[in-house]
C-alpha cells in the first residue's frame, strides 16, 4: 500500500544504508514492528467484538428491534468517502516525506489532520441525533453494539488525528528534520490501519 | 570427527518427522473434533437454529483471524527481510567507492 521509496532513496530508519557508509539499518526497524504489534493486538479486539456482535445480530428476528432508530446510511457513506480521502492525502504526505518536499509535506499532513478531524465531528453529530431518537449504549444489545463498536473505532481515529496534530506541528516547526521522520511513517501506518478498520466495520454494523 | 553437513541432514530428518506426525494426529482426529463442544451443543440444539449458524459464523470468524494475521505480517516481514537483504548485496558488491568512504 505505501509507495516503494527505493527511487528516492531510503531513509536509515526505515531499513536504508546511512549516508556516508557504516552498517545499514535493519530490515525493519523496531518502530515498524512496535506499531505492526500494536496492529495486531487491536485487530484481535476488534475480532472479537465483532465475533460477539455476529452472534447477537445473527440470532435477533429483527435488526434493529422494533421502536429504535434505523442507522443514517446516506451520512454515513459521505463520511466513509471523507476517511478514504484521508488516506489520499495520507499517501501525498508519505510520498512528499520519501522525495524530502517540506512544503508538500506539511500541506498533506494538514489535509489528512483535517479530513479526520471531519470525520470525528459527523460522526460525533449524528451519534447526538441518535441518542436524540432514543438510541443509547443502554438501548439493549442494538446501542450497546453499535456504540461498542463504532465508539471504540471513534477513540482511535481521535488517537490517530491527535497524533497527526502534533506531527503537523512539528512538521512546521524547525525541529524537523527528514533524517528523523520515522513517527511521520509510523502514523502514516497507524492511518491507514485505521482506515482499513472502518472498511470492515461499516458494512458489518450500518450494511448488514 | 562430526561434519556439519551431518548436523543439517538430523535436523531434517527431526523436522520431517515431527511435521508428520503432527499432520497425522490432526487429520486422524477430524472425527473426533468434528462432534465439536458439547456444552454448545446442548446450550444451543438445533443447528438450523438462527442462533446456532451465526454462533458458527462467528466462530469461524474468529478462528481465521489468528491464521490471517500470522500468514500477513509473516508474509510482509519475510519480504523487508529479503528486500533489506537484496539491497545490502547490491550497496555492497555493487558500489565498493561508498564502502570505502
Amino acid at each position: 500500500m505505501l509507495p516503494s521509496s527505493s527511487s528516492a532513496g531510503p531513509l536509515p530508519e526505515l531499513g536504508g544504508r546511512p549516508p556516508g557508509g557504516g552498517p545499514s539499518a535493519p530490515a525493519v526497524s523496531n518502530g515498524r514492528v512496535a506499531i505492526v504489534m500494536l496492529m495486531v493486538a487491536e485487530t484481535m479486539l476488534f475480532t472479537t467484538l465483532l465475533g460477539g456482535y455476529i452472534v447477537l445480530r445473527g440470532a435477533s428476528g429483527s435488526w434493529p428491534p422494533p421502536g429504535l432508530p434505523r442507522l443514517p446510511l446516506a451520512v454515513t457513506w459521505v463520511n466513509s468517502l471523507v476517511l478514504m480521502a484521508s488516506c489520499l492525502t495520507m499517501i501525498r504526505a508519505w510520498r512528499a516525506l520519501s522525495a524530502k518536499d517540506p512544503r508538500r509535506l506539511r500541506y498533506s499532513v494538514a489535509e489528512t489532520a483535517l479530513l479526520g478531524t471531519t470525520f470525528l465531528a459527523i460522526q460525533g453529530t449524528e451519534w447526538v441525533r441518535l441518542v436524540r431518537f432514543g438510541l443509547k449504549l443502554s438501548t439493549g444489545m442494538y446501542g450497546a453494539t453499535f456504540y461498542t463498536l463504532i465508539g471504540l473505532h471513534g477513540l482511535h481515529v481521535l488517537a490517530a488525528v491527535i497524533w497527526l496534530l502534533w506531527l503537523a506541528a512539528r512538521v512546521r516547526g524547525d525541529r524537523f528534520t527528514f533524517k528523523r521522520a520515522a513517527a511521520l511513517d509510523l502514523c502514516a501506518m497507524y492511518w491507514f490501519y485505521v482506515c482499513g478498520l472502518w472498511a470492515v466495520l461499516f458494512p458489518a454494523v450500518y450494511l448488514y | 570427527m562430526p561434519r556439519a553437513n551431518d548436523n543439517s541432514r538430523v535436523t531434517r530428518t527431526l523436522k520431517t518427522v515431527v511435521t508428520a506426525v503432527a499432520l497425522s494426529a490432526v487429520c486422524l482426529s477430524a472425527d473426533v473434533l468434528a462432534q465439536g463442544c458439547a456444552m454448545c451443543g446442548t446450550a444451543v440444539g438445533d443447528a438450523r437454529d438462527p442462533l446456532a449458524r451465526s454462533m458458527a459464523s462467528s466462530i469461524y470468524f474468529m478462528l481465521s483471524m489468528p491464521f490471517a494475521l500470522f500468514l500477513s505480517v509473516g508474509g510482509w516481514l519475510a519480504y523487508r527481510m529479503r528486500r533489506g537483504g537484496h539491497r545490502r548485496e547490491w550497496t555492497q558488491g555493487a558500489r565498493p567507492e561508498e564502502n570505502s568512504r
